[in-house]
């Protein structure tokens, strides 16, 4: 975490070398949770290339609040949002105030089962994004909500029913694989 | 908690080669951004750097001004008053045409005329040569007068010609 923090203020500065470090760093990460939405790999490295040199170029306002991976998927979030509008594909954004209102589901009642994987392609992106950040990448709810633009308590929400689908799909299709 | 092993295929995850593919395409899109920001740099040094000029420069010509102001102003009443003697006879001379070259020009009494200008002459060789014995700083009451005498007639001359008709105005 500090050779992160001395990277980040080398790169700052203009340090090729140490935004390599960087870029090494964080590079899978965003390019498996990008991978998420989109079948094209020469998709997700246009999206991944967009994302750091915008990182460069505006390393100036990270201000060290919240965590660089955090800052970075944002970036790598936006890029992709951009491409979505500007393809007119499905939307890419917060869900609307009355989705959020829904039964929670708890930490024991869910388990991640190989077959959800073909699921999860029928999930919005918002769904399958708070899935894959909380879930699989570790991030806090305060933090996807910063990433995504929604509230934090939307954020509990769209897991809560996302684990929901799934396992009730499991429950009536999977077990029967 | 899904790990990120068992929820991730490979074909989720980047290659050598895709990662040495990015990372060239980020090294061309960051190579021009320090370009410009070191461009960026010396634009700004250089716009200090004129900005400073600019302030040099006003400071200079105010600092100018006030020396030469308070190096006039103690200056004695005697070499002020020389000055301007000199400066209304110069302006004087400016306005007046050429008397040798509109002179030729004007008979009738060629013999007179010739008199005059080389009156003239005479005096503006005076003028000329106590103006550089003086050179300025000679408060010689003595010189004053002499200088202001040589004025005086060469303006009564001068005065005589415009009054009879030989130099055109």
């Amino acid at each position: 975490m500090q050779e992160e923090t001395l990277w980040i203020s080398k790169a700052r500065e203009g340090d090729q070398k140490a935004f390599r470090a960087l870029y090494d760093l964080h590079v899978t990460p965003l390019f498996r949770f990008l991978r998420q939405f989109t079948s094209e790999t020469a998709e997700v490295e246009e999206w991944v290339q967009r994302t750091f040199v915008k990182a460069f170029e505006h390393l100036g306002s990270f201000d060290g609040r919240a965590r660089f991976s955090t800052w970075l998927f944002t970036l790598g979030i936006n890029e992709m949002r951009m491409d979505r509008r500007r393809a007119q594909r499905a939307p890419f954004g917060p869900i609307a105030e009355e989705d959020v209102s829904s039964s929670s589901i708890g930490p024991e009642e869910f388990e991640w089962d190989e077959t959800m994987r073909v699921w999860m392609r029928d999930l919005d992106e918002t769904k399958r994004a708070v899935f894959v950040l909380y879930e699989v990448e570790g991030y806090s709810h305060a933090e996807i909500a910063e990433m995504l633009g929604v509230g934090e308590s939307t954020s509990r929400t769209i897991l809560s029913r996302t684990k929901r689908y799934l396992k009730d799909r499991w429950r009536n299709e999977g077990i029967k694989r | 908690m899904i790990e990120p092993r068992q929820f991730y295929t490979p074909n989720d995850l980047p290659t050598a080669g895709s990662k040495k593919r990015m990372w060239r395409g980020i090294e061309r899109g960051i190579s021009p951004r320090r370009a410009s920001l070191l461009f960026i740099a010396d634009r700004r040094s250089f716009a200090y750097g004129m900005a400073a000029m600019v302030l040099l420069y006003l400071a200079t010509v105010g600092g100018v001004t006030v020396v030469k102001q308070l190096v006039e102003r103690a200056q004695p009443a005697e070499l002020k008053v020389d000055g301007a003697y000199e400066s209304a006879i110069s302006a004087f001379e400016r306005v007046m045409p050429s008397v040798v070259a509109t002179a030729s020009k004007t008979p009738p009494e060629p013999g007179r005329l010739a008199s005059r200008q080389e009156q003239l002459r005479l005096l503006d060789a005076a003028i000329s040569d106590l103006r550089r014995q003086t050179n300025g700083v000679d408060l010689s009451p003595l010189t004053r007068e002499r200088l202001r005498q040589l004025y005086s007639i060469k303006l009564q001359i001068l005065q005589q010609m415009i009054e009879q008709g030989e130099i055109e105005l």
